[in-house]
């Protein structure tokens, strides 16, 4: 199966999903089109606490990026609630479109960048209450309820994935809890890793397939399959984060 | 060396009133910073998602730094056992533990959630520095609070040269945790360098020192007791001593840079290019704050005279100011290197300096954390007995007596 | 007054705190009435999680603990959920509206409780105070309301109430 059936099968995927609806997807996926690979990611049950069986990452593959396009970034802030209330310098940015010009060829690279969802993340070793931590699953998140809003971790960010939320905010979504004072950043769509949903907000939304979520400690997941043919470089790599995300057409 | 009479400071004339009331009008003037600040919440600063510490950090940081180099006069009299300091001793203790009430003021009401501050005792990562932090500033307290008490109760006298001796090494423990607050950030250009420990070790003896030297000469003369020229010129020589060695730290963090090709566009964005920061460097840090303090204090004719002693101290304290500023908003608003090799562009200042103006807002909570630590000195002048009714050279100086 | 006479008077404080606050809390007045007879939203359903004396005790104890395991473990269970006291509680009242918790003269079934408790209430600062379903298409952020927002017509800090502290 070649990347574009995989692509077509992924669609498909969430169509079902999104008409099925919750945790019945891999029953009925079966029951509806056997013979298919059906890339489902096994929704573990509420009551379960996540392990390190699992690692979620992200795959993106910068050569299929198009210049101009910002439609993960509207998606990501659709899903989380992110609005834009004084401007690009305070508000918060959990993804981002970031183009990369070659100073000496012009060779030109867009891709999005979030949260790399670092094994070793420098954000956690910082923080000062241990608000700011790694999941057992590879998720860094802000536990925003022991968060003092020091902002260290947007100082040792390697990647700039922070922000600090500038100002008091109303009509949070109840999925994306966030307020003034604390320090948030991409949560690789924590609730919806959670529900079973198997992919996040902007992988669902890039039409171009340019993000592939996954399950790195999955050696048949598709990411680590296709990471163990096609490879993927981390960004800032001599930093020995072992990050997350991972980029390939660099 | 005689005996000195320590005596607590009257504190009843008019011209002590309005010194508080000047404390209390940039007092009130920060509280209303950080009442606004809270309510608003951040966007209301020059601060934003790529300065992330601004003017705050700068005051704050400037204070926590000069409060452990303030203890200098104290350490030499104790832990090295220099009687002719003994009778600066007790001021330096107040004023090391002013200036960092006066710092970690500023720096817990710029927190995003100030109103949290109990979860800095309750939650800790001890792999964090600045948790460390949090230890060495709470530890400095209580050490030379112990210090400060055997130096004023004859009865615990005994323990001086031991409390002496365990607050000099804490400060020089504190001064480095503050400096590795950057040292150890991986992310940033301007920082990651074990530099910048020792530095700041380096630079807190230098501020503190300025600082003390003005509120020995401001108490005396405000109080209208004889200062002896004996103890301005040893504090003068030690001044000239750390300003030049806090110059020679800079000069090789930025030479270890300009020798590193990866670090040449940081150093042309600091040294060259920077707009302000540049100007804060050549003409804040390296000009006034350090070569015209040299001049002033090494130079035969200025050096004999006080008011230019004090203004070398003022300049000491722009320098450190300019130094920090550059430090702290230079570091952060150099971008990083995503994929070297390429420039990056995008919504979020990727690829280019990111801007930062700071607020009246943050000046004034700045300010008002200064007014803090300069209202607990001068309490402290009254209720204790810091200072000797007299610094005239007959007492102090050892060839006169 | 000694310090052995300050510390009897403060115990006797305590005690006579406790206990008022013991019988407050057994006058059950209905469903509709909280401890303190203010009026609160019908919740949904037949019966709270836990004894309704054991939520007005406990409920932020289930809360905390709940928080935790959600924040660090993934854990999603609806029992002692947030999210799913707001689905049950945070209900229509007589105007058909559902109380926010910030608003003046909230009717919001935890604002009137620690407001007449006096006890400050940050849950919501972060946390949706309503069901999901109750937002209005205008409030579930979009494209193009985000430019509205810059105008100036959403403006959090003017609709944030400190009323309940």
């Amino acid at each position: 199966m070649d990347h574009n059936d995989m692509k077509e099968t992924n669609k498909i995927d969430q169509y079902r999903r999104k008409f099925l609806g919750g945790s019945a997807v891999a029953a009925a996926g079966l029951a509806l089109a056997p013979g298919v690979f059906l890339h489902t990611v096994q929704a573990k049950p509420d009551d379960e606490a996540v392990s390190n069986k699992n690692r979620w990452g992200l795959l993106i593959d910068t050569t299929k990026c198009a210049e101009g396009c910002s439609d993960c970034v509207t998606a990501c802030n659709n899903e989380h609630g992110l609005r834009e209330i004084h401007g690009p310098a305070t508000d918060s940015q959990w993804i981002r479109h970031v183009t990369l010009k070659n100073k000496q060829t012009g060779h030109q690279i867009d891709m999005p960048m979030m949260c790399q969802h670092c094994e070793k993340p420098p954000c956690v070793d910082v923080c000062p209450t241990g608000a700011s931590f790694k999941r057992t699953d590879g998720i860094v998140l802000v536990d925003k309820h022991i968060c003092i809003g020091c902002r260290y971790c947007m100082m040792a960010c390697p990647y700039k994935a922070r922000n600090l939320v500038h100002e008091v905010l109303t009509d949070q979504l109840p999925t994306a809890p966030r307020g003034k004072g604390t320090v948030e950043s991409c949560t690789l769509c924590v609730h919806k890793v959670d529900r079973g949903d198997g992919t996040t907000a902007c992988a669902e939304a890039c039409t171009a397939g340019v993000i592939l979520f996954g399950d790195l400690n999955d050696k048949n997941s598709e990411i680590s399959q296709r990471l163990a043919k096609e490879g993927g470089q981390q960004l800032r790599a001599e930093l020995g984060l072992n990050t997350g995300v991972r980029y390939q057409g660099l | 060396m005689k005996n000195l009479r320590y005596t607590s400071i009257t504190g009843n004339s008019s011209k002590f009133l309005g010194l508080l009331a000047v404390y209390g009008v940039f007092l009130l003037l920060g509280f209303y910073a950080f009442v606004n600040m809270e309510h608003e919440g951040h966007w209301i600063t020059g601060m934003n998602n790529q300065v992330v510490w601004g003017l705050p950090h700068v005051f704050a940081i400037f204070l926590i730094v000069a409060a452990s180099g303030a203890l200098n006069v104290a350490s030499i009299a104790s832990a090295f056992n220099k009687s002719f300091y003994k009778p600066l001793a007790k001021l330096s203790a107040v004023l090391a533990i002013a200036l960092l009430a006066g710092g970690l003021i500023v720096l817990l009401l710029d927190l995003g959630r100030a109103d949290r501050l109990i979860i800095a005792i309750t939650h800790y990562n001890f792999k964090s520095i600045f948790a460390w932090n949090i230890i060495l500033y709470t530890g400095f307290f209580a050490i030379v609070g112990v210090y400060l008490w055997t130096m004023l109760d004859w009865q615990v006298e005994k323990f001086k040269r031991i409390a002496g001796t365990v607050a000099f090494i804490w400060r020089l423990i504190l001064t480095t945790g503050t400096g590795s607050i950057f040292g150890f950030l991986v992310a940033r250009q301007g920082y990651d360098e074990a530099i910048l420990a020792p530095m700041f070790v380096i630079m807190s003896f230098s501020y503190g020192m300025a600082i003390y030297i003005l509120v020995l000469m401001a108490t005396y003369k405000w109080t209208g007791r004889p200062l002896g020229n004996a103890v301005i010129k040893r504090l003068r020589d030690l001044l000239g001593v750390f300003v030049a060695a806090t110059i020679y730290f800079a000069v090789v963090h930025h030479l270890t840079n300009l020798y590193i090709t990866e670090h040449h566009g940081y150093e042309a964005y600091i040294l060259r290019d920077g707009g302000l920061i540049t100007n804060l460097f050549w003409i804040g840090q390296i000009v006034l704050g350090s070569l015209l303090p040299l001049a002033l204090v090494y130079c035969p004719r200025p050096a004999k005279s006080r008011a230019m002693t004090a203004l070398a101290s003022i300049l000491v304290i722009v320098g450190g100011f300019s130094a920090l500023y550059v430090i702290l908003i230079g570091g952060q608003s150099y971008p990083m290197t995503l994929v070297p090799g390429y420039e990056a562009s995008s919504s979020f200042s990727d690829g280019v300096i990111a801007s930062y103006n700071p607020s009246k807002w943050e000046l004034m909570l700045g300010m008002g954390g200064v007014a803090v630590a300069l209202l607990i000195v001068t309490f402290g002048l009254k209720i204790f007995r810091l200072v000797p009714e007299s610094l005239a050279d007959e007492l102090t100086d050892p060839h006169k007596s | 007054m000694n310090t052995r006479q300050i510390i009897r008077l403060l115990t006797a404080t305590a005690i006579l705190l406790w206990s008022f606050n013991s019988i407050a809390a057994s006058q059950y007045t209905g469903p509709n009435r909280d401890a303190n007879g203010n009026i609160v939203p019908t919740p949904k359903g037949e019966k709270c999680v836990e004894p309704t004396a054991d939520m007005r005790a406990n409920h932020m104890k289930y809360l905390l603990h709940k928080r935790d395991k959600t924040m660090h473990e993934g854990i999603r269970t609806k029992q002692h959920s947030l999210v799913q006291c707001i689905n049950c509680h945070a209900t229509p009242g007589a105007d058909g509206k559902i109380s926010r918790v910030f608003e003046e003269d909230s009717q919001h079934f935890c604002s009137t409780c620690h407001a007449s408790a006096s006890v400050k209430l940050d849950c919501f600062e972060c946390h949706a105070d309503r069901p999901v379903e109750s937002f209005s298409q205008s409030q579930i952020p979009a494209p193009n309301r985000r430019s509205e927002a810059v105008n100036g017509s959403i403006k959090p800090h003017v609709a944030y109430n400190r009323k309940v502290q």
